[in-house]
């Protein structure tokens, strides 16, 4: 691992330029755009204190619940991909750095985006926020403090380390983008079947419902689902680097 | 012997299921040479390649790179070698420069190296423009610059010609022969253009079906099996004679013979034997077999 930090700094240089990388931008500020477009058109004349609130857990819901999941598959896909479309797996594997540093580097490369996007997104959300205030001045400051949505969406995307470990895996083990398609939509189909189902232990703990269970500090298994989501994902993501650190790429 | 050898490789087995990829192999490859590695497709030419550089495991036997035996863990063997397996493996969204780059710091090396590598390659001028827009010529000159961005003693290069025009040919020939003389670095390089191994490689190893068919010299290849043809003056005296010495005479008939012979020196005493005898020797050729030729002879058999 003593490679580690160069390896890093070559990923780093490969995101430029990449899709992957303008979706961490383009993604969230969609997100948080969409969600003020439909704030700045209501038309509640009184106002109220809790619609700032309200346009914050709106962004964070749609956020965490629905894109942030997907969002993790495709940047392990796309990140993937960068060396499946060439096959400069050959040249890669054939350098003289540790595989396992390269899988590494890759792994925390993709962590980087998701939490890269996570920052787009809170900021996003307390720029519009503040937007929103100006426009809407008596809907009141009741927003949470901006150090309680970046924590959220901070957390949220740590509890997405186990998702987004099982998709790189699939996406660097296969170089096709379908596999990794499939068990995405698999998982947020059935996080939307076990979710309002109520079983509440495994519907919490399920993977792609990890980044929802940690948005609010209130629900019961808050902390049990960012352990399992951070703890899962380091683990999963260290037996996939040592199962593709011992394939062969031909 | 390892000592001078670039690569050496003791019974080299891969088999995918039942099918032999490579076979026994027992590479040679002379430190400070250009090897070339022919062989129809599906020789094995490929599958060899992959297993030296590591990207393939072998089912049997080792490898030795610059005289280390390479084993799964040993990376820093690989600091040795240098490769351009097939098509070049290039990000097309990165300039060629940021290619460079990529490399250059997962081997930690001093940024004046991608300078003195896209000056060998002649691609300073295109540096800076993205891979995507390349040609194919410029793609494979900047493959061949990754494969020396670490000054490795060792190069692979897997068909580096393919897709070249002459011209491209003729400038990746130079390079390569600079390498080798200028930096006394060993070339591999496995290749179907028979001419433009026979211009470039001065040892050759022919693989078919997963078996080394030949592997020495360009010169011992070009004898191989060549006869010299004699034309004298009394031909059946002359073929008794040259059998009675002990030598094998293919054919003979009235003033021409056809004597199997394996060096220069045995054309110097062909002669002198028939002048000795009072044979009149009009001519002594050995015919140069077009490594073409040869090679779809040997391969064919």
């Amino acid at each position: 691992m003593k490679d580690l930090y160069p390896a890093l700094t070559a990923e780093g240089l490969k995101l430029k330029r990449t899709l992957a990388l303008r979706l961490a931008i383009w993604c969230p500020t969609v997100i948080v755009l969409l969600v003020f477009g439909v704030y700045v058109g209501r038309s509640d004349k009184g106002g109220s204190p809790e619609l700032l609130t309200g346009f914050a857990q709106l962004t964070l819901t749609i956020w965490t619940i629905i894109v942030f999941p997907l969002f993790a598959a495709l940047v392990a896909a796309l990140i993937a991909a960068v060396e499946h479309q060439n096959d400069t797996w050959k040249h890669l594997l054939a350098l003289p750095v540790d595989r396992s540093t390269i899988f590494v580097s890759k792994w925390i490369a993709g962590i980087s985006l998701l939490l890269f996007s996570s920052l787009v997104l809170a900021t996003g959300v307390v720029v519009t926020a503040e937007a929103l205030r100006l426009i809407k001045p008596g809907w009141g400051s009741s927003l949470r403090p901006s150090a309680m949505i970046f924590r959220g969406v901070f957390l949220s995307s740590c509890a997405a380390w186990l998702v987004y470990s099982i998709q790189m895996w699939i996406s660097l083990r296969w170089r096709s983008f379908l596999p990794g398609l499939v068990v995405a939509v698999m998982g947020l189909a059935l996080m939307f079947v076990a979710i309002p189902r109520g079983v509440a232990l495994f519907g919490s703990l399920f993977p792609w419902s990890l980044p929802a269970m940690t948005m609010s500090p209130h629900n019961p298994y808050h902390a049990i689902a960012l352990g399992l989501g951070l703890c899962g994902g380091v683990l999963v993501g260290a037996v996939a680097c040592w199962h593709l650190s011992r394939r062969e790429f031909c | 012997m390892t000592d001078s050898l670039a690569i050496e490789s003791r019974g080299l087995t891969r088999t995918f299921g039942s099918c032999t990829a490579v076979n026994g192999l027992e590479l040679r490859v002379p430190r400070g040479t250009i090897y070339g590695f022919l062989g129809p497709n599906g020789a094995g030419k490929t599958t060899t390649i992959r297993l030296l550089l590591g990207l393939l495991r072998p089912t049997n036997g080792t490898i030795l790179l610059n005289g280390e035996p390479l084993t799964r863990g040993g990376r820093e063997l690989m600091r040795g070698v240098g490769a351009l397996v097939e098509t070049p493996s290039l990000y097309p969204h990165l300039t060629g420069r940021e290619n460079l780059e990529v490399t250059r710091r997962i081997l930690k090396l001093s940024k004046s190296r991608i300078e003195e590598v896209l000056a060998l390659s002649g691609l300073i001028a295109d540096a800076n423009r993205v891979v995507r827009d390349y040609s194919l010529g410029m793609r494979q000159r900047l493959g061949l610059a990754l494969a020396w961005l670490g000054k490795p003693a060792l190069i692979v290069l897997d068909e580096p010609a393919n897709g070249l025009d002459p011209a491209g040919i003729r400038e990746l020939r130079a390079n390569l022969q600079e390498l080798v003389h200028d930096h006394h670095v060993t070339i591999f390089l496995s290749s179907h253009v028979l001419n433009e191994v026979e211009q470039m490689a001065d040892w050759i190893g022919i693989i078919n079906r997963g078996q080394l068919l030949f592997q020495g010299k360009l010169e011992e290849l070009q004898r191989y099996q060549v006869p010299l043809t004699v034309v004298a003056d009394r031909g059946f005296d002359a073929s008794a004679l040259l059998k009675a010495k002990g030598w094998r005479v293919l054919k003979d008939s009235d003033n021409l013979l056809e004597v199997e012979v394996s060096l220069d020196a045995d054309i110097v005493a062909i002669n002198r034997c028939l002048l000795d005898s009072g044979i009149h020797v009009y001519r002594l050729e050995r015919r140069q077999e077009a490594l073409e030729d040869l090679f779809l002879r040997m391969t064919l058999n």
